[in-house]
Formats: C-alpha cells, sequence, structure tokens
C-alpha cells in the first residue's frame, strides 16, 4: 500500500533553520496490518504519518502510494490521499461544520459523492463509531470532547480509506472510551481489512493492537519487527528512551524470564491467578519462577 | 524530478517579529534607547538634502548593519516587499518632475530634476526600511513592546492604558506562531479529506478556505478564553502595582550610544552649511 524508499524529510530546507526529521526511511506497509509507530518526543513519528498521506513530500527518497510515487509531476495527490485516512492528534480541531452530517459528508463530497451513496456513506460511518441517526442536525461544535473525536474519526471513516493512520487517537480520552476505540480499531481492521497506523505513546495500547512495530529514534527507523519480538528488546527500548508495557514488567518482577512476548504474558499471568485462587502456595512458587512449569 | 508542495512550508518560512539572535552590541543595548535611536535616525532620514548627507548616513547605517552582526542578506530580504514600491515613487518622481528636460517621448519628458528626485527617494526609502529592520533584527518583539510599554508610561497621566496596551502587543505576539502551528496543521487535515486549495477561480479558492478559518477562530475564542482564566487565577489585575522580574537598566554603553547617535544626527544636519 505504501512503500518509503530511502526516503527523508527536512524542515525548511536551504534556511538557517534547517531540521533533519526523517532520515533514510524505508519499509512497506502491508494491507490488512495493524502497525504501531512508538518513539521518544521529537523522534519523527508525526513527520513520518505526515509522509505517508503525502501531505509532506520527502526532500530526499522516494514514497510510493498505491505504487505510484508522490513526487511524480503526473501524480494526483488528490487522489492518492483519498486512499488514505488521516486522524491527526485531537482531530476535533478540524471540525467546522454546522451539523455533524455534513461535518462527515465533507470529505466523500470532495471527492465527488452525492445524493443517495453520500447518505450512505454518512450513516454507516456514523453508526461504525456510534453516533445516532437522530443527531445528525445537531451541531458538532456544542458536542462533548469524547463525542467529537467521534465525528472527526467519522469523517475520516466515510471516504473509506483503504489505510486510516491515526496519531496518538487516544490522548485526552478517559478509559472507557480509550477501550472502546482501541476495540473499535482492531475490529475495524478485520471485517474491512484496512490498514491501520497508530502512532501511541501507550506501550499497552500498542501491545493490544499491533501487529508489528516500528521504533523511531532520531528520525531513523530503529527497529522493525513483529509486536512481540521489539518488546522482547527492554534494554534496547530504555535506550530510546521508551519501555516495555507494564504486563511485561510484571512477568519480569514475578521472575518468569522465559515468556518475553506480550499475549504469552497476559496468558500465564491469568492462568497463574487462577491456579492463585484456588492454591495459595501456588504464588510463592510463580514468585521463585516456577509459574511456567507449574500450569 | 521533485515537485514542489502546494502550500508545505509556507506557514513554517514566515518571518514575523524578524528576531536575529545575535550576541552584538547592538543587541545588548538598551531597547527604550535602541528606540529613541531609531526614531531620531528616522527623523533626520527625512531631512536629507544633499548627496554629501545621504553618503555620511549611508555610511551609518552601514557601519550599523556591520555592528549588528546580522547577515547582509537579511536585510537584503528585508527591502525585497518594498522593491514595487520603491520602483513606483521612483518613476513617478522621475516623470512627474519639472525642470530641465533631458530626454522626451510622446507626453513624457524626463528631467535632471526628477532624476535627482528619484534617485533621493530611493535612497530614503531604503534607508528608511533598513533603519527599522536593524531595530527589529536586534531586538526580541518581547523586549519591544516591553520598552514600548515604558516609554509610553508618561502618557498614563493622561488616561492612557499603556501597561494594557503592551499586554496586549505581548499575547498577539505570543500567540502567532500557535496559530500558525495550528493552521498548518488544519491545513493538512482538510487537505487529507480532500480539500484543494490550490485550484479554481479565486471565488472558489476563498470557498476553501472556510473548513480551515472556522475552526481556526473558533479555537482561538476558546483560547482567548482559557487564557483570561489562567490569568485571573492567577490575580493578574492589570498594570498597577505590577513589577516585572528583568528591569532594564540604562548603563554607561547606553549613554554612548546615546551621545554618538546625537552627534551623528547633528552632524549630519550641520554639514551642509559649510
Amino acid at each position: 500500500m505504501i512503500s518509503f524508499r530511502d526516503a527523508s524529510y527536512t524542515y525548511s530546507i536551504k534556511t538557517p533553520f534547517e531540521k533533519l526529521a526523517v532520515k533514510n526511511v524505508s519499509f512497506d506497509l502491508n494491507e490488512g496490518e495493524i502497525v504501531g509507530i512508538i518513539g521518544h518526543t521529537g523522534s519523527g513519528k508525526s513527520t513520518l504519518i505526515q509522509m505517508m498521506d503525502a501531505l509532506l513530500l520527502p526532500t530526499s527518497g522516494e514514497v510510493y502510494i498505491n505504487c505510484t510515487s508522490v513526487q511524480d509531476k503526473k501524480a494526483n495527490l488528490k487522489q492518492l490521499r483519498a486512499n488514505i485516512g488521516m486522524v491527526f492528534q485531537y482531530p476535533e480541531v478540524q471540525i467546522f461544520e454546522e451539523t455533524i452530517f455534513d461535518e462527515v459528508a465533507f470529505g466523500p463530497k470532495n471527492q465527488g459523492i452525492s445524493g443517495e451513496e453520500l447518505e450512505q456513506r454518512v450513516s454507516s460511518a456514523c453508526a461504525v463509531v456510534g453516533l445516532n441517526s437522530g443527531d445528525y442536525k445537531k451541531s458538532p461544535l456544542a458536542l462533548s470532547g469524547g463525542q467529537k473525536r467521534k465525528v472527526a474519526i467519522a469523517s475520516v471513516l466515510s471516504m473509506k480509506p483503504k489505510v486510516l493512520i491515526l496519531d496518538e487517537p487516544t490522548a485526552g480520552l478517559d478509559p472507557r472510551a480509550r477501550n472502546s476505540l482501541l476495540k473499535f480499531l482492531k475490529e475495524y481492521n478485520k471485517k474491512f481489512g484496512v490498514s491501520i497506523v497508530m502512532v501511541s505513546h501507550s506501550m499497552e495500547e500498542i501491545a493490544e493492537i499491533a501487529d508489528r512495530v516500528l521504533v523511531l529514534n532520531k528520525g531513523e527507523i530503529v527497529m522493525d519487527d513483529a509486536t512481540n519480538n521489539v518488546f522482547a528488546r527492554r534494554e534496547f527500548l530504555k535506550s530510546v528512551g521508551l519501555d516495555i508495557p507494564e504486563i511485561s514488567t510484571m512477568m519480569n518482577m514475578l521472575g518468569v524470564t522465559d515468556c518475553w512476548t506480550v499475549s504469552d504474558a497476559i496468558l500465564r499471568l491469568k492462568s497463574s491467578m487462577t491456579v492463585a485462587n484456588g492454591k495459595r502456595a501456588e504464588v510463592v512458587d510463580a514468585k521463585e519462577g516456577g509459574v511456567g512449569s507449574g500450569v | 524530478m521533485p515537485r514542489k508542495e502546494a502550500w508545505g512550508a509556507v506557514f513554517k518560512d514566515i518571518t514575523l517579529g524578524q528576531y536575529f539572535p545575535e550576541d552584538s552590541i547592538l543587541h545588548r543595548l538598551d531597547a527604550r534607547i535602541k528606540l529613541g535611536i531609531c526614531f531620531a535616525l528616522l527623523i533626520v532620514i527625512f531631512m536629507l538634502k544633499s548627496y554629501l548627507q545621504y553618503g555620511i548616513m549611508m555610511l551609518a547605517i552601514f557601519i550599523l548593519i556591520l555592528m549588528s552582526k546580522v547577515p547582509l542578506s537579511l536585510y537584503l530580504k528585508s527591502l525585497r516587499p518594498m522593491v514595487i514600491l520603491i520602483l513606483f515613487t521612483g518613476i513617478i518622481n522621475m516623470l512627474m518632475t519639472d525642470g530641465q528636460v533631458i530626454y522626451q517621448f510622446w507626453v513624457f519628458k524626463i528631467t535632471y530634476e526628477g532624476v535627482t528626485m528619484a534617485a533621493q527617494m530611493l535612497l530614503r526609502i531604503v534607508l528608511l526600511v533598513v533603519a527599522s529592520a536593524i531595530l527589529t533584527y536586534t531586538t526580541s518583539p518581547i523586549v519591544l513592546t516591553g520598552a514600548l510599554e515604558s516609554l509610553l508610561k508618561p502618557l498614563r497621566v493622561f488616561k492612557f492604558p499603556a501597561h494594557e496596551v503592551a499586554m496586549m502587543m505581548t499575547i498577539a505576539l505570543r500567540f502567532i506562531p500557535t496559530l500558525i502551528d495550528e493552521a498548518d496543521k488544519i491545513i493538512k487535515a482538510q487537505t487529507s479529506r480532500g480539500a484543494d486549495f490550490s485550484t479554481g477561480s479565486p471565488m472558489v479558492r476563498a470557498k476553501a478556505l472556510v473548513p480551515v478559518l472556522i475552526p481556526l477562530f473558533v479555537n482561538s475564542f476558546r483560547r482567548a478564553d482559557e487564557l483570561a482564566v489562567a490569568m485571573e487565577a492567577r490575580c493578574y489585575n492589570g498594570g498597577d502595582g505590577r513589577t516585572s522580574l528583568h528591569v532594564p537598566r540604562i548603563i554607561a554603553r547606553d549613554y554612548v550610544a546615546c551621545a554618538v547617535c546625537v552627534l551623528v544626527c547633528a552632524g549630519v544636519l550641520v554639514v551642509n552649511y559649510y
């Protein structure tokens, strides 16, 4: 879907304020996968995802969307961007229409869709994020923060993107909204085969949702691997200013060193807890690192 | 073949309050003194008559440019927006001044006086722009508003709200980069939703800006509200009795600068009588 080949981006190029934000990045985003992007503040995550949507064009190297180079003079960027849905950090600031319906319809309208299909697009996008059809005539600016974010996400989904990019979508949401958003993203990915790219500072969220993780440091991809393999390397992640999810740390404290993978850790912890509920003695065992053999 | 981004870094490149951080004598000078000197120079520039006077003034400005340690290219950049104005006034002056004709075609005639006038006008505008650029390049906007507040203070006798005006300017300056960042983000968000800002008739393009301007306004009002609450929460109630952390003091070098300025200005004005 999206391919980076040695792509770099420099802000304010050829001025005294030049700043290299993304450096020689190469990777491929495959269809239907969920990719998490993690990195320290200022590591170039936001620049990288903006390059994925051709909002920033690489200052050197190549970026391909649907096998078309974004630097090709003949490329229609508007068409390329239609494949990619971009949910910025705090996306509710982009809301401008008078009604929820118009807001969600803005994207498809720009794609030239009208009439019945437009209505169908809006209602299906609103339905997946859980907005009632009775609210279509309400002003989106009068909604609560969490509702506004739903409208903003629906207004991206209504364009039926093949890739959905989200920049810290859970920032500022309460735990319930956060959980339902993550659950929704997982289901949406499974149901429609849409690739999802998610930037987050929460290792838990990434561990929960991503199949694959890109680790950015100072504008470079320093790791590109399956989620479990990435979180298995705690020391390395610490060296680039990150950490592993709490659950992995917990397992580490319990002395379970042979299971590093997150899902594994959750499974083992759960089972050891059921055992612990039955027999207290087993917990002592677990502390000594015997969980693996005990279950 | 690399293609140009439609809007890309446009917003990032705007130089507002074009302060250029450096460590020069001019940067360290008290802002009030700098403001005064700049004002004096502007007045003197308007009073220049002979080429000798222009020459001295140009030399003085050039020395100031060197002292500011700001690259010469930046000063040339500050002149760029004025090019049309300079050319326009130059040509008008050249064609409209009566006197000894040196060249004539159709209804236009170029006179000796006209050429002199145009040359002087051109020099004058360049000197004015560069003299004020020296001030803005060497003084940060915040310091400048502080200086303005301090200079306007005596006007409080006439109920002029010096502190409030300075505070308003400071807040406005503070939020310019914030607004630019936000506009950039909103433009990108709407672009990714298929909005098109670069094609169509001027009317269509103006309409395309609505999805950018509305969120920008809504957020500005929200932010203004939040800032007002935050200021009140910290007991802000205007200028009375407020002191500042960095109290600017006029020291020896400021007096020297003043003296030099007076000497140069007086010299330039007097030189015509010899």
